[in-house]
């Protein structure tokens, strides 16, 4: 949304910048350069300069603590993960929990960070696929049911989505494939005997 | 080292694409855009003390689905009158039902848009957000929520350093003058 030096309000259509009368209106308005209709709500962050980097002070005294990583340089924190003292420039603040780049780098490398989590694997979902879709060539279920139980027991202990999911889709997977095995024996074994 | 776990609470908007839906959650300090393609589930935050903008302008899928689904209802109805006996009129029927209860839908859910987030380095469209209701809705949900991350401005104002904003741009945008 920013153009050029100065940002500026566009419309989201022509790209033209917009007047102030436009913006955080309750209802859409027409755009007077291309006539869409546009709805643009601005927050106070979009005048806000943007944010420079820390700079570590110099260690002075002997006797005050330096940052574990530059042994000039003073620490102003500790890491919250590992205790190490840091200087300004190597404290990362994350989400208002403070630590050093090796614990970021671990966290982050085995998942322990949420904040850093931008796929997960929905292996409930993938049960109740693996479940219902093989279906319509049904003999082939005895090998795909317990494929889909495997896959819902996984998602028991496995991290699945990061936001509210219930389990009914691990369960529902469970009851269809065992439905299924049961069909599956009772067409091949007890009628055709 | 991990925090705890942020709560998420949906926000208004479901949106489908090709093979992925999308849906919106809103955290103490993030937004997370979710969007699932079978199997797997991608996330992207917008911080709030980051988000700049938000824009929604009107579409025309809307209006032409309206006009496809109507179109096809017409040609269904005529079907219908000329039903000539009991199972046609019963299958036509249905027919002309779903197609009848698509339209009502998409007309009572009202005009569609295209919904876009702006933060200082990106401008993301939220597939969640394609009604313009669910726009205004959305809207009025996160108005509060931002404010109180970003600190409260009055609308004047805002709308003030907005002109002055485009004066500026204008300024150091105008082209050189050749003489």
């Amino acid at each position: 949304m920013p153009s050029g030096a100065a940002a500026t309000v566009n419309c989201p259509k022509c790209r033209g910048a917009l007047t102030g009368a436009l913006c955080n209106l309750p209802e859409p308005v027409p755009c007077p350069a291309c006539n869409a209709t546009i709805l643009v709500e601005v927050f106070p962050a979009f005048f806000r300069s943007p944010v420079t980097g820390q700079t570590a002070e110099t260690l002075i005294e002997e006797d005050a603590a330096s940052c574990f990583y530059h042994e000039h340089k003073k620490a102003v924190t500790h890491c919250e993960a590992c205790g190490r003292f840091l200087c300004a420039l190597c404290d990362v603040d994350l989400g208002g929990q403070h630590l050093c780049p090796t614990c970021l780098q671990a966290g982050k490398r085995k998942g322990k960070l949420a904040t850093f989590d931008t796929t997960r694997t929905l292996w409930d979902t993938s049960a109740l696929v693996v479940c219902l879709a093989p279906v319509i060539i049904w003999p082939v279920v005895v090998v795909t049911a317990p494929i889909a139980i495997t896959l819902a027991i996984v998602s028991f202990f496995k991290p699945g989505s990061i936001v509210p999911r219930t389990r009914l889709r691990a369960l529902l997977a469970i009851a269809l494939s065992v439905i299924e095995l049961l069909g599956w024996y009772y067409t091949f074994f007890i009628v055709e005997s | 080292m991990p925090k705890e776990a942020p709560i998420y609470h949906r926000l208004p908007g479901r949106g489908a694409g090709f093979g992925e839906t999308s849906r919106l959650y809103l955290a103490d300090d993030h937004l997370l855009l979710v969007t699932a393609t079978g199997f797997t589930e991608n996330y992207r935050r917008f911080y709030l003390r980051d988000i700049q903008a938000i824009t929604a302008r009107k579409t025309v899928t809307g209006a032409v689905t309206n006009g496809i689904v109507g179109f096809i209802l017409f040609w269904m109805v005529v079907g219908l009158l000329n039903a000539s006996s009991w199972f046609e009129l019963f299958v036509w029927s249905a027919v002309v039902g779903f197609f009848f209860v698509l339209l009502l839908v998409n007309i009572l859910l009202g005009p569609t848009c295209l919904c876009e987030i702006h933060t200082a380095v990106q401008s993301r469209r939220l597939g969640s957000v394609n009604r313009l209701r669910t726009a205004r809705k959305l809207l009025a949900r996160l108005r509060p929520v931002l404010e109180a991350a970003q600190g409260a401005v009055p609308v004047e104002e805002l709308r003030q350093r907005v002109d002055q904003a485009r004066q500026q741009g204008f300024v150091t945008d105008a082209p050189p003058v050749i003489r």
